[in-house]
């Protein structure tokens, strides 16, 4: 069974954005009935108890991150909501955004009330030009009611959110490289420490959540953390988003309780593969999660700890379903194009090693590849993973070792015929020809 | 200050609280690479070739980032952190043009340096480089290549930090990414060339040193810059005599790292203009000669002589005019700069950094061995008085040319028409010391030998010599 909705709890009626159609499902009850009687301490305690991890990729603990908030800085704190969803196929937060923007504005409410900050902010990517115009509205309408710029009820506290626009930069998706971007600078991340809850927006203290783990909040605080932590495993609590795409019949975003079993996913809501083909490989957490092979997955369950043991990460939920007929070296050739642009050239090996990487792929792709390149991608690697300023060298060296590891025989092959048996594309689907 | 200990490569050592851990293993003889860290600069911890490993933490920190702490276990020389700095150097020198033989920076280069002691090994890169521009003039002094850039950041630092114009930025990003001038901008900055100071690669270079001399062939000497009266630590830097380059000397407590523009164009241009010989009444006269004559005309006009003190001369110059002063009674003495800011000049007057509006470099020298000197603008031009004009910058109608004395270094309308004139030596071609504004005495050494000019110093004890022998 796998039907409870905390973050799509609406019915895609196309006035589900709306403050009137979430009013009408119950919307901001949490901010009129609980926070009158609600410490903001208990807040943080309760988000604790729950043991929800943030989802935009890291997975660390949100209860945990609000207590590192520095305190009596005499510095305003601020509250930054992470909408810079780049990772590649990920597009989770986009649905809540487009849909259900509201729900995450009482998160945010919520969340600035429980830290108390002084002024919130949601970076929304670039690319997300209709999110945002969504939020824009929503924040207008919770400006109209009240919510927002105005004493909350039964508290002495108010606060104010603004959007704040990227220009199209995946580094971003970085906390520090966020801040660094809505202060006007150019986005490189910061080294660390200092962390963001002590040193952060404008060097005040700051915390900074992903869209998912804000909009979690208001269902947290309602139902208590105890009964959010009962839902799904041990280390991973609550329910999940989704967002599938690649070879299967129904793409889209998805909510789960963790521990929801990977193939009844693939074969319920995803709709199976299409062609009735075979499944070739996952990629389960976003791009830069390592890929998994049919057999990794046999017994994975969706939730933190199954998928590590598997020998990946859930990392942002974007899961990528690939089907036999699939060339590998090609879609590692796409992967790496992506980190290779995206490096922002703050540290040496990222800015050197992702363009190195991704001009040894394209020769073995393109038929020109020796058999020492293979080894050779993976020494570099071993120079980028550990040694940059932000995740993103990391990032490009997962997709890197796991397909050079659980696919070598598609390199060795390519190399050795000087040409991709795959003809250099990908196999068109039958389904989607017809 | 509190000092912590902690315990690098197995050896403790005691730095201040506070101190980042590359300055503490400096301070110990320990050396750790770097590229982007300057201790001059905030740190920026992006070139990563000063990773180290702290116990207990999983990751290798920049220990240009890492302030010290008590008790910290560093190791600096483990065989992975050689690997990784072999590692960093390789993927630098990826898309590192390999064209020291043109380099101007070869020979200094940090890359080249670090390159031959933590790695020399070949790459094993088989793609292409990636091509860039390698001619931006960035202004009239600098020109940029992409190419060699290393992205390290100092020069984007140095204008956001210190100098504080923020010309300067990284633009584009990635493998692409370079410096950059906003649209339409020209690098206009006092402090422009430090920019090549510091840049540890042959990417930031000036347009007047270029293709000059390969560094090596340069002979260095420890001086002082005489273009204000900050005093600036700097290193004359010559071939055959010539000085082909001024760069600053670290001295913390006078210019730090820097010096402005205009101090290394100094000597440049008083190079164009210089006096020459000694000359009696127009005429060529050996320095003998003109030492015995000029004694004699002091001796004989001492009582009605006005002594003009240059700004320009030594601590032990003024000590031995001072000197000779005193043996013959002269007792009129005038101060003057011997250079003034000009409104129409680029030089900047003065500014809250290092350029001071009183452009000479040793006003505080005068003032200590000749307490008594007034302002040059008391001294009437009555026809009747005799003068010695030491150094230039005095008004020709001022003096009466058959009755004076000139000691100077460029040539101008008094030393063109005075009766006794003799070529006197800049702070690069002598030794000594200079009082700067703040009362702090710095010494210096000759840099290059003076060619058909004569030595202050030697000049007045030698006139001290004949007039006391007599």
């Amino acid at each position: 069974m796998n039907n409870l909705k905390i973050l799509l709890n609406y019915t895609p009626n196309g006035k589900s954005h709306t403050l009137a159609d979430y009013l009408q499902r119950g919307g901001y009850n949490t901010l009129k009935e609980y926070l009158p009687r609600v410490k903001p301490d208990e807040i943080v305690a309760e988000v604790k108890t729950s043991g929800i991890r943030g989802r935009g990729g890291a997975g660390f603990p949100a209860g945990l991150k609000w207590s590192f908030l520095a305190k009596d800085t005499g510095k305003p704190i601020y509250l930054i909501c992470n909408a810079d969803e780049g990772e590649p196929g990920t597009f989770k937060d986009r649905i809540i955004m487009e849909e259900n923007p509201h729900l995450l504005l009482e998160g945010i409410i919520i969340t600035a009330y429980a830290i108390n900050a002084t002024h919130s902010y949601i970076y929304i990517r670039g690319e997300y030009a209709f999110a945002a115009q969504r939020v824009q509205v929503a924040i207008d309408e919770a400006y109209q009611a009240g919510y927002l710029g105005k004493k909350l009820p039964g508290t002495e506290y108010e606060t104010n959110i603004t959007i704040h626009r990227g220009a199209g930069a995946y580094v971003v998706g970085d906390e520090t490289g966020l801040m660094n971007s809505i202060e006007g600078k150019k986005g490189f991340t910061r080294i660390k420490p200092p962390f963001p809850a002590v040193a952060g927006l404008y060097g005040c203290p700051t915390i900074i959540n992903n869209v998912e783990t804000l909009a979690s909040i208001p269902h947290i605080v309602t139902h208590g953390g105890t009964k959010y932590k009962a839902l799904g495993t041990q280390q991973s609590s609550g329910t999940k988003l989704f967002s599938v795409s690649g070879h299967i019949r129904k793409p889209g975003v998805y909510e789960v309780i963790m521990g929801y079993p990977f193939r009844d996913f693939l074969n319920n809501e995803c709709g199976g593969i299409i062609d009735g083909r075979q499944l070739k490989a996952v990629i389960p957490g976003g791009s830069s999660t390592p890929v998994l092979r049919p057999e990794d997955v046999t017994d994975m369950t969706l939730d933190y700890e199954s998928i590590e043991k598997a020998g990946s990460s859930l990392g942002s939920g974007g899961m990528i379903i690939l089907a036999e007929g699939t060339c590998m070296v090609k879609l590692l050739e796409v992967l790496i194009r992506f980190y290779h642009h995206e490096s922002c050239g703050q540290c040496t090996p990222c800015r050197e090693g992702t363009g190195w990487l991704y001009k040894i792929i394209s020769r073995i792709e393109a038929g020109k590849g020796q058999l020492d390149d293979v080894d050779e991608l993976l020494r570099i690697t071993k120079f980028i993973s550990g040694y940059t300023v932000c995740p993103l060298g990391d990032a490009a060296c997962g997709p890197i070792n796991s397909f050079v590891e659980k696919f070598r025989d598609e390199f060795i092959e390519h190399i050795e015929k000087q040409s991709c048996p795959f003809g250099g594309k990908f196999i068109p689907f039958q389904e989607i020809v017809n | 200050m509190k000092q912590v200990k902690l315990i690098v490569n197995d050896k403790e050592i005691s730095v201040p609280e506070g101190t980042l851990l590359i300055d503490a293993c400096d301070q110990h003889g320990i050396y750790i690479p770097r590229f982007c860290y300057h201790e001059g600069l905030f740190p920026s911890g992006n070139c990563r070739m000063c990773l180290v490993k702290i116990e207990k933490n999983p990751k290798p920190v920049p220990a240009c980032m890492t302030p010290v702490a008590e008790n910290m276990v560093v190791s600096t020389e483990t065989p992975e952190i050689a690997e990784m700095r072999k590692a960093i150097l390789e993927f630098i020198l990826i898309n590192h043009p390999l064209d020291c033989p043109i380099c101007d920076k070869a020979g200094e280069c940090m890359l080249q340096d670090q390159y031959q002691a933590f790695s020399g090994e070949s790459s094993k890169f088989k793609e292409d480089k990636i091509p860039k521009g390698k001619l931006y003039h960035f202004s009239e002094r600098i020109v940029y290549d992409a190419e060699r850039c290393i992205t390290c950041t100092r020069c984007v630092r140095f204008t956001r930090d210190i100098s504080k114009t923020n010309k300067l930025g990284i633009i584009k990003r990635g493998d692409r990414s370079y410096v950059a001038l906003a649209p339409g901008d020209t690098f206009d900055d006092a402090y422009s060339l430090c920019v090549t100071d510091i840049c540890p690669v042959g990417a930031l270079t000036s347009r007047q040193f270029r293709f000059k001399e390969r560094v090596w062939n340069l002979e260095k000497t420890d001086s002082i810059c005489a273009g204000c009266a900050r005093g600036c630590n700097i290193s004359l830097q010559q071939r055959n005599n010539k000085i082909l380059r001024i760069i600053p000397r670290f001295n913390p407590e006078v210019n730090q790292y820097w010096m402005c523009d205009f101090g290394r164009d100094y000597y440049l241009q008083i190079a164009a203009e210089r006096l020459t010989g000694a000359r009696i009444e127009g005429t060529p006269s050996t320095y003998e000669n003109f030492v015995a004559v000029v004694a004699d005309v002091l001796k004989n006009n001492a009582a009605n002589t006005a002594f003009i003190l240059s700004s320009h001369a030594t601590n032990e110059e003024l000590a031995a005019a001072q000197k000779l002063c005193a043996q013959l009674g002269i007792q009129q003495f005038y101060s003057k700069a011997d250079r003034v800011w000009h409104p129409d000049s680029a030089e900047v007057q003065q500014d809250d950094f290092l350029i001071l509006a009183d452009k000479t470099p040793n006003q505080k020298g005068v003032e200590k061995y000749f307490p008594a000197a007034q302002p040059l603008s008391g001294l009437e031009s009555n026809g009747k008085s005799f003068t010695f004009v030491w150094g230039p910058n005095v008004l020709a109608e001022l003096v009466e040319p058959t009755q004076t004395i000139v000691l100077s270094t460029v040539a101008d309308p008094v030393t063109d028409k005075a009766k006794w004139v003799l070529a006197g030596r800049t702070a690069a071609e002598k030794s000594g010391s200079f009082t700067n504004f703040a009362g702090v005495v710095q010494s210096f050494k000759q840099a290059i030998s003076g060619e058909q000019n004569y030595d202050d110093l030697a000049f007045f004890n030698d006139l001290l010599k004949v007039l006391t022998r007599d």
